[in-house]
């Protein structure tokens, strides 16, 4: 490896929209791909995607179910935070990655998971919206503190917060 | 120039980073020294495979495109 490379990127994915978690599974799969040591701290809303897109809702009171169901969890499900269009901008988007041969979100994940992407949910966001482990798609770390993500970007020369 | 390939990937049709993402997946399948050859049809190619391969320290031996598929020889450091 040559040495302007850098060895490691951490990127906090604060949203589930699809607009940026497209962008962040993209990063993530290339950064790995390039050999690099690669995290996702999955937080807030941007842990609805690693939901498995089976399970239709999360939550452990009245107000944290209603939640997930404002909020469908699943990568299946993420919508456009603009132009979403009860549901037509997000479609439109899809198809016409689809039609222009660009990867899926779930096809990223999976590439993801497949080049040892770290990961990452968030403990505390775990916590409060009533997410169980059981409940996150196959390949996700264990849940982790603010420090923890810290301490990755700390070592990290690429950091993000998308 | 013929070049003993021991494993070829094909990313044709496919759009950036996907021709990357399987290169690299290709390149932990064989061993030092071997050589793969990755066909894609991205243009965004052009400019990420080198990159990648200079940034990862393999070698690539050769690039040649043809009716619109880019074809590159890329040795395993």
């Amino acid at each position: 490896m040559s040495e302007e490379t850098p060895e490691s990127m951490t990127i906090v994915a604060w949203s589930g929209d699809l607009d940026r978690m497209w962008p962040t599974l993209i990063l993530a799969s290339t950064g790995a791909a390039y050999g690099m040591r690669t995290t996702i701290f999955f937080t807030f809303w941007g842990l609805f995607p690693l939901v498995r897109d089976d399970v239709r809702i999360t939550g452990k009171n009245a107000m944290t179910k209603a939640l997930a169901g404002m909020n469908r969890p699943g990568i299946g499900h993420m919508r456009l935070s603009k132009l979403q269009m009860a549901g037509a901008g997000a479609w439109m988007m899809k198809k016409l990655a689809r039609d222009d041969k660009v990867a899926s979100p779930q096809e990223l994940l999976d590439m993801c998971r497949e080049l040892d992407v770290n990961l990452w949910p968030c403990e505390m966001t775990m916590e409060m919206l009533g997410l169980r482990q059981d409940q996150l798609v196959e390949g996700v770390g264990t849940p982790v503190g603010a420090a923890t993500a810290l301490s990755e970007m700390s070592k990290s020369q690429v950091n993000l917060f998308i | 120039m013929p070049h003993q390939i021991t494993l070829t990937i094909d990313a044709k049709g496919k759009k950036c980073p996907m021709p990357v993402l399987l290169t690299s997946k290709g390149i932990k399948q064989i061993a030092s020294g071997e050589i793969m050859l990755v066909e894609a049809t991205d243009g965004g190619s052009r400019s990420d495979i080198p990159a990648w391969a200079r940034d990862t320290g393999h070698e690539l031996l050769e690039t040649d495109a043809e009716d619109g598929v880019y074809r590159y020889y890329i040795q395993k450091a």
